[in-house]
């Protein structure tokens, strides 16, 4: 008898790959992204790793590197400036963005009322943080002058001594903290005026119906709610302040006497200007685990507190 | 072929986009090598220098008037600003890209790029000299020190050739009684007529009576250095190993610009000009009664400054009348270690030799001195203001000691002269602050 061939329509054809709709989805994507993997790879992911390398050697920017080993870490323990680095970053981050912080909630509440014209103060408080910190930080720089406005329009009228904003070691710090303040404030007024806007008006209305007061509102139901976005602020803020480089650079270039000299501004000299490449790597590692240990511990805490 | 079909003479689309595209690869293909062909033809070399408003016009107009005469060389000139210059120039010469002709100090030179191996001798010949020796013997024996390695190898010309000596404000002096011609001679004399220029506001000093730069690490280095070379007084020993940072003539040195504001009070550092690209502002501004100046400074004398015409230049106050000395310092024109190409290197050479071919157009436009045998007897010398004194200063000039790691040193003794000047500490506490870490500084 014989056979008809029926043709096999069921079983998948043999030695051919096929995706399902949502494999083949994915693949797009990914292949939409491998574009920017790639940039993030060259321009985030090498240097990372590199910096890690050439904490290793002993490298100048214009000899080749020496292996050295943890020699470079070892040095750190006895440089009294990386030390005074890294004592004015976290005071520059704690006297900068607690205030900002505080002040920019304090902020954001009031504009996250119906009061008249808050998109005009809104964009007020925004504008200078879409303007750059070295446009900022010239300008400043004479504002802080010994004759500049600060001292001439402000202190003079008080009846108080004009202050050597830029070159008292005192003073210079403030004075630096007073200008990132004043930049900083509006992008944290923009995150908290997203994360009120965020909390279901109904706990309120059902808060006020109970009777509560707006302190309690704000302590029992606004700051609870508000703990992601706070969270967040305080990573960013440390995460900011901690790689500061701009304001120091432009408006005291560190000093006086290593006044203002902070770990990113200490890096860069190391580096570029001392042509210590290995020891300025070295403090690079360095910065990046203080900022991912103290990342770390923010996420704990807020953890521990939930 | 009496069969075939005839052509379409009308234009359809696909024809059309064929002639197109036909035409693109044409053009596609002859333009590169219509480029090639130029780019055969053409040698492009980058030569860079620091802000300098006087200079880069010259330049500018030198390097103009170069490419017009030699059409097959093209120079990219590029300007840095002045506090980006010594990193910027130092990082492009690492990583490879810096310029063909670099124009650097006599400091950085010794310190960092003749050690370095980041500059190449000079070709004599190529320079149009017929050997090294004539090259020497063409400039006043002090000219080429400061781009001379130990070995007598010559790595640059030098585009400006400095003496320090001071300025004073002649109208300040009569508004006060005093007698502009006879200026200080030693740093009492200073002291003396300082606390009679100076003028106050309340506390604030509105004209200091003698003013000093607070521009960069830089300046710091050449304002002490001039005053430590009067008291003899050096950073490190001959050895190169033994810090001598804190020796009773450096805390003399010190101590002079200390005294100015602590003990004198004609001189007040929070009032100073830090901003400007203009290294003497505050004297152009009329803000100063006396300061040290440089011959190039008085390239940057403008009609429109504040000063005017009341200014003279006069002899540095010395520490000891008796000995004195002024320090020397210079700018080289020098091609970097990495330009090998023989093209590259013969345009580099032909563009430096042209840009020191005409020191009386330095002189005359730029007060630029290009130390040539005889050049203080040019037509554009004598008539350079106060030829006189810069000629006497000069035959009293030294180079500064060079330290290793000087860029290190450099940013460890601004801050050392910050906390004497700013916070009052006294010298020779601040310089003995300062061991430690220049000895860390000079080892590593």
């Amino acid at each position: 008898m014989q056979r008809t061939a029926v043709p096999d329509v069921l079983s998948p054809p043999r030695g051919r790959f096929r995706l399902t709709y949502m494999q083949r989805r994915n693949l797009w994507g990914f292949l939409f992204a491998v574009p920017a993997l790639i940039f993030f790879a060259i321009f985030a992911i090498y240097p990372i790793l590199r910096t890690f390398y050439l904490s290793l050697y002993e490298f100048s920017v214009v000899d080749p590197p020496v292996y050295v080993g943890f020699e470079n870490f070892r040095n750190l323990e006895n440089d009294t400036r990386f030390h005074q680095a890294i004592v004015n970053s976290f005071l520059y981050v704690f006297s900068t963005y607690i205030p900002v912080a505080i002040l920019a909630l304090v902020l954001a509440l009031a504009l996250n009322t119906p009061i008249r014209a808050r998109g005009f103060f809104r964009t007020i408080y925004f504008i200078p943080v879409v303007m750059s910190w070295v446009v900022v930080a010239a300008i400043w720089k004479l504002i802080f002058n010994r004759q500049g406005l600060m001292n001439t329009l402000f202190l003079e009228n008080l009846g108080i001594a004009p202050k050597n904003w830029l070159t008292d070691s005192e003073w210079a710090p403030r004075a630096i903290v007073i200008m990132s303040a004043w930049k900083e404030l509006g992008f944290f007024m923009v995150v908290f005026l997203a994360g009120l806007q965020a909390i279901p008006s109904d706990l309120y209305e059902a808060a006020r119906v109970d009777g509560s007061s707006g302190w309690q509102l704000l302590r029992h139901i606004t700051i609870p709610l508000l703990k992601p976005t706070i969270l967040f602020v305080s990573v960013i803020s440390m995460i900011t302040g901690l790689q500061v480089f701009v304001p120091q650079w432009v408006m005291t270039q560190g000093g006086p006497v290593d006044a203002t000299l902070v770990m990113s501004l200490n890096i860069y000299r190391t580096a570029f200007v001392f042509l210590e490449g290995g020891r300025a790597a070295a403090m690079s590692v360095v910065l990046f685990l203080i900022i991912g240990a103290v990342t770390l511990i923010q996420f704990r805490l807020a953890r521990m507190r939930d | 072929m009496a069969n075939s079909t005839p052509r379409d003479p009308r234009i359809n689309r696909r024809r059309f986009t064929q002639g197109v595209a036909a035409t693109a690869a044409a053009a596609g293909i002859t333009a590169p090598a219509a480029r090639l062909t130029g780019a055969q033809e053409q040698t492009t070399i980058k030569f860079w220098t620091h802000t300098h408003p006087p200079m880069v016009d010259l330049n500018t107009e030198l390097v103009e008037a170069f490419m017009a005469e030699n059409p097959d060389i093209v120079v990219e000139y590029e300007i840095i600003p002045n506090n980006e210059f010594a990193t910027k120039m130092l990082t492009s010469m690492g990583t490879g890209t810096g310029p063909d002709i670099i124009n650097m100090d006599d400091n950085q030179m010794r310190s960092i790029y003749m050690p370095r191996g980041l500059v190449q001798p000079v070709d004599p010949v190529a320079l149009g000299f017929e050997s090294l020796d004539a090259l020497k013997a063409a400039y006043i024996p002090t000219a080429l020190t400061g781009a001379t390695d130990v070995d007598g190898a010559v790595y640059g010309l030098p585009s400006e050739f400095n003496v320090t000596a001071a300025i004073v404000n002649t109208a300040a002096f009569e508004e006060v009684g005093l007698d502009p011609a006879a200026p200080p001679a030693s740093w009492d004399d200073v002291w003396t007529q300082g606390m009679q220029l100076a003028v106050r506001d309340g506390d604030t000093l509105t004209r200091r009576g003698f003013g000093w730069v607070y521009l960069h690490a830089g300046w710091y280095h050449n304002q002490l250095g001039t005053l430590m070379l009067q008291t003899g007084g050096e950073y490190v020993a001959e050895d190169g190993t033994t810090v001598t940072v804190n020796s009773p003539e450096m805390a003399a040195a010190l101590g002079i610009w200390h005294d100015a504001i602590h003990v004198h009070g004609i001189e007040d550092p929070n009032v100073a000009n830090t901003d400007s690209t203009v290294p003497y502002q505050d004297v152009l501004d009329g803000n100063i009664a006396m300061s040290f100046f440089n011959p190039w400074g008085m390239g940057l004398i403008t009609p429109d400054a504040a000063i005017g015409e009341n200014w003279s230049i006069v002899p540095l106050p010395q520490a000891n009348p008796d000995a004195p000395v002024t320090p020397l310092y210079a700018y080289y024109f020098a091609i970097n270690a990495l330009t090998t190409d023989e093209a590259k290197k013969a345009a580099a050479n032909k563009l430096i030799g042209y840009l020191t071919s005409v020191p009386d157009r330095w002189l005359a436009e730029v007060a630029f001195i290009q130390p040539r045998v005889g050049w203080e007897e040019s037509e554009a010398a004598l008539a350079m203001p106060y030829i006189d004194v810069w000629s006497s200063e000069m035959l009293k000039g030294q180079f500064l000691p060079v330290t290793p790691n000087a860029e290190q040193v450099d940013a460890i003794m601004m801050s050392t002269i910050q906390s004497s000047l700013l916070e009052a500490v006294p010298p020779q506490e601040a310089l003995d602050a300062a061991v430690p870490e220049i000895e860390t500084a000079i080892s590593s």
